[in-house]
C-alpha cells in the first residue's frame, strides 16, 4: 500500500456565523410606538376597518395612522419582551412560528443575504372571536440572542 | 430537460449508490450553478456535492463556487448530525417513559442512506397514541422543548410543533397521520386504521425505534408525497425515500396491500411513476424489492412527472405563484370526490370557502357570514406576502394552478 | 516520551463526531461542549487520522505506531505530532483519560 506523506496535525476551529442560524440565537423586540394599540381590525358591529400599514420600508406602521386609541391591550402587548415575540430564526430566514400572526416583510439592512442581526422584520399578529377582528402590526431589529442555553 | 437537470440526476443517482459522478465534459459556469442551486432547492446539496467535487469536469470551477457549496454542505451536515444526535437522546427518555410514540419517516428513511447525515431532514415526525399524548408532551417539555405555538389548544390540535432552545432540533408530534379536517386528504387516515397492530421496533443509526410496519410506512411515504403533490409538488428526497425503502424491506411489503390501498386514494398510477422514476435515474430494482405484478403492469409516462418535481423544489416552494396554486389543485382533488368534474376554476382559488380559511380564521367556524372579511384580508395577507418577491402574481398561480390540474388527471388522481 | 503519557490511555470524547464530505473532515461538537458550543472543527488528514485510531482506547505509544504503519516520515516528527495532538486534545476534553 502506498503510504502518505506525514503531515503534522492541525485543527481549525470555526465558528457558526450569524447567518448560519438556528433557532433561538436571534431575538427580536418591536419598537413600534403602539405597543399593545390594534393597528387594523374589524368591528362587526361598526362595520369599518382602520389603516393597513405600509410595508415598503420606508414607512413602518406610521404611528400617525393611529385610528384606534383606546381598543382593549390584548395580549400583543408584551411585544417589547423578545420571548413573547413568536418568531423563529433559522436558515437565513425568518418565519413566524403559530397561526396567529405572519412575517409581512423584511429588509436585510447590511446586505449579506439573509436575515440576522442588525436587519428589520415586520411583522403581524393577530386575534379574532365571533365578534371582533384585529391585528397588531410591529416591526423591529433583530438582535443576537445573550442567551443560548 | 435541461442540461442542469440531467447533470442533477446523475448526481443523485451516483450518490444513492455511494459513488462519484465521472464527468470529464466542460460543464459551462452557468449550469455549474443552477446545479447547486437546484439541489440545494431539494434540500439534498450535501449529496450532490459529495457525489461531483472530485470529477475532472470540477477542476474548472471556480474555487469560490465549489467552496461555497462545500461549506454550506458541511454546515447542513453538522446540523443534521446535531439534531440526530439530539433526537436519540429524546427518545430515549421517551423510551424509558414507556410513552414512546411512533417514528414516521425522519431517521428510519435517512438511515437507508448510505451518508445519513447528507439527507437532510428538516424535522423529526412522530406519532403518538391518543392515551400516551400527555405523558408524551410531559417528557418532552421536561428534556427541554417547547412548543412552537404556546396558545394552541393542546388537546384540540391533531398535530404540535416543538423546539428546543440553542438547539436545530424540531419535533412535529402527531396524533393522527393526516389532518382530519382536510377535504382532500383528511380520510387518509381511514387507510392507517389498523396502524397500531403492525407497529415494529428497527434499528437506525445505532439506536432503537418503535416504527410503523413496513407495510404501512411505505404507505405513507406514498401518501406524504401525494399530499405534498397535491398542494404544490413535492421534492426529489420523498422519491428516494420511497425508492430506498421498497429496496430494503421490499421483501417484507404486502405489495398488493399497497396497491389496494394506492388504488383507494387514486394514487396508484401516480405511485408507479415514481417507482418509474426510481427505476430510471436513482438504482431501484423491481426484481430485488419483490414489486408485484399489478405494480409492473400500470403503464404511465413518468416524465410529465419528473419535471413537476424538479421544478417545484423542496415542497413546491420554489416560487411564490406556485405555493399559491395550491388552493386549486386541491379544489380540483375535493371536487372529484364529490362527484363534481374537476375543474381549475379562478374563483376558487382567489375566494376560498369558509371552510378552508377557518385555519386562518378560527371566526369564519361561528359566523361564517364574516367571509368577505378574510377573503379582503387574505387578498392584502397575498399582495403582501409578494410585495416584494419576484415570479409571482395572482394570474401566474392561476395559471400554473391550471397547468398542474391537468397533471393531476394525467396520472388518473381526478377525473 | 513524557512519562505522564507513557501508561495513560485515551479516547476520542464521544461528544464530538466526525464527519467528513468533499474530502474534508470536520468535528461535530454534541451536547455540552462548553467553548465548543456553535463551532466546526475542521481536521487535516493526519488529524483525522488519529481521531479515527482513538475512537478506542490507545497509548500514545500504540498511536505513535500506528501512525509510523500509515505514513511516510521522519519517526521523531511523527512521535512529536501524535503527542503533540494528544496533549492539545486531552487539553481540552477532546481526548478523555480512561
Amino acid at each position: 500500500m502506498v503510504r502518505s506523506a506525514w503531515v503534522k496535525p492541525m485543527t481549525l476551529v470555526q465558528k457558526f456565523e450569524a447567518n448560519e442560524s438556528i433557532a433561538a440565537c436571534y431575538e427580536i423586540v418591536c419598537e413600534s410606538d403602539r405597543e399593545g394599540k390594534v393597528d387594523w381590525g374589524k368591528d362587526t358591529t361598526v362595520g369599518k376597518t382602520n389603516h393597513p400599514a405600509d410595508i415598503d420600508g420606508s414607512n413602518p406602521w406610521n404611528i400617525d395612522d393611529d385610528l384606534c386609541s383606546g381598543w382593549i391591550t390584548k395580549k400583543h402587548s408584551g411585544c417589547k419582551t423578545a420571548s413573547n415575540n413568536n418568531l423563529i430564526f433559522a436558515n437565513g430566514d425568518v418565519t413566524y412560528g403559530g397561526s396567529d400572526g405572519w412575517v409581512a416583510h423584511t429588509v436585510d439592512v447590511n446586505e449579506n443575504g439573509v436575515i440576522d442581526a442588525d436587519d428589520r422584520v415586520y411583522w403581524c399578529t393577530e386575534e379574532t372571536s365571533a365578534a371582533y377582528f384585529w391585528r397588531w402590526n410591529h416591526w423591529g431589529t433583530v438582535a443576537q440572542s445573550a442567551n443560548r442555553s | 430537460m435541461e442540461t442542469y437537470h440531467v447533470l442533477f440526476l446523475q448526481a443523485l443517482g451516483a450518490s444513492l449508490k455511494n459513488k462519484k459522478v465521472a464527468w470529464t465534459q466542460e460543464i459551462p459556469l452557468e449550469q455549474w450553478e443552477r446545479l447547486f442551486a437546484l439541489a440545494d432547492a431539494h434540500n439534498v446539496l450535501p449529496m450532490i456535492y459529495e457525489a461531483v467535487y472530485s470529477c475532472e469536469s470540477a477542476k474548472a470551477v471556480p474555487v469560490q463556487l465549489m467552496g461555497a457549496a462545500a461549506r454550506k454542505s458541511m454546515r447542513m451536515v453538522s446540523m443534521q448530525a446535531m439534531q440526530t444526535a439530539q433526537f436519540k437522546r429524546l427518545y430515549a427518555r421517551l423510551r424509558e417513559s414507556d410513552a414512546a410514540p411512533l417514528v414516521v419517516k425522519g431517521i428510519v428513511c435517512r438511515s437507508l442512506y448510505p451518508n445519513p447525515d447528507y439527507r437532510y431532514s428538516g424535522d423529526e415526525d412522530l406519532l403518538i397514541s391518543p392515551d400516551k399524548f400527555h405523558r408524551c408532551h410531559e417528557v418532552m417539555v421536561d428534556f427541554g422543548m417547547r412548543l412552537t405555538d404556546p396558545e394552541k389548544d393542546i388537546e384540540a390540535a391533531h398535530e404540535l410543533g416543538y423546539v428546543k432552545a440553542g438547539s436545530p432540533i424540531y419535533i412535529e408530534l402527531h396524533k393522527t397521520l393526516f389532518p382530519p379536517e382536510s377535504d382532500a386528504y383528511g380520510d387518509f387516515n381511514k387507510l392507517f386504521a389498523r396502524v397500531w397492530e403492525h407497529i415494529v421496533e428497527t434499528e437506525a443509526e445505532g439506536e432503537r425505534f418503535l416504527t410503523l410496519g413496513y407495510t404501512d410506512h411505505l404507505f405513507y411515504l406514498i401518501c406524504h408525497a401525494l399530499k405534498h403533490f397535491l398542494h404544490s409538488g413535492f421534492g426529489v428526497r420523498q422519491v428516494c425515500d420511497i425508492v430506498l425503502f421498497a429496496k430494503y424491506y421490499g421483501k417484507d411489503i404486502d405489495w398488493q396491500d399497497v396497491y389496494n390501498r394506492c388504488k383507494a386514494v387514486n394514487g396508484e398510477v401516480f405511485t408507479a411513476a415514481l417507482f418509474k422514476i426510481g427505476e430510471r435515474y436513482f438504482g431501484f430494482e423491481p426484481d430485488a424489492a419483490y414489486l408485484s405484478k399489478a405494480w409492473r403492469s400500470i403503464e404511465t409516462d413518468e416524465e410529465m412527472l419528473l419535471e413537476d418535481l424538479l421544478e417545484a423544489g423542496i415542497y413546491g416552494d420554489s416560487d411564490l405563484s406556485r405555493k399559491h396554486s395550491s388552493n386549486m389543485t386541491l379544489s380540483a382533488v375535493t371536487a372529484d370526490k364529490k362527484g363534481k368534474k374537476a375543474k381549475g376554476g379562478v374563483m376558487k382559488s382567489v375566494f376560498p370557502s369558509a371552510k378552508a380559511l377557518s385555519g386562518r380564521y378560527p371566526y369564519l367556524n361561528e359566523k361564517p357570514y364574516l367571509l368577505p372579511v378574510a377573503w379582503t384580508d387574505r387578498l392584502l395577507k397575498y399582495r403582501k406576502e409578494t410585495a416584494s418577491t419576484a415570479n409571482s402574481d395572482i394570474s401566474e398561480s392561476l395559471k400554473i394552478g391550471g397547468r398542474r390540474v391537468e397533471l393531476l388527471k394525467e396520472y388518473k388522481i381526478v377525473k | 516520551m513524557e512519562q505522564i503519557l507513557q501508561d495513560k490511555r485515551f479516547k476520542a470524547n464521544p461528544d464530538f463526531l466526525l464527519r467528513e464530505i468533499g474530502g474534508e473532515a470536520v468535528l461535530v461538537p454534541l451536547g455540552d461542549v462548553g467553548i465548543f458550543e456553535n463551532t466546526m472543527l475542521s481536521l487535516n488528514e493526519t488529524c483525522a487520522f488519529l481521531w479515527k485510531v482513538f475512537q478506542s482506547p490507545k497509548t500514545a505509544r500504540e498511536a505513535i505506531n500506528e501512525a509510523k504503519e500509515a505514513y511516510e516520515g521522519d519517526a521523531a516528527e511523527i512521535e512529536q505530532g501524535v503527542l503533540s495532538f494528544i496533549r492539545d486534545y486531552a487539553k481540552y476534553k477532546l481526548l478523555l483519560e480512561e
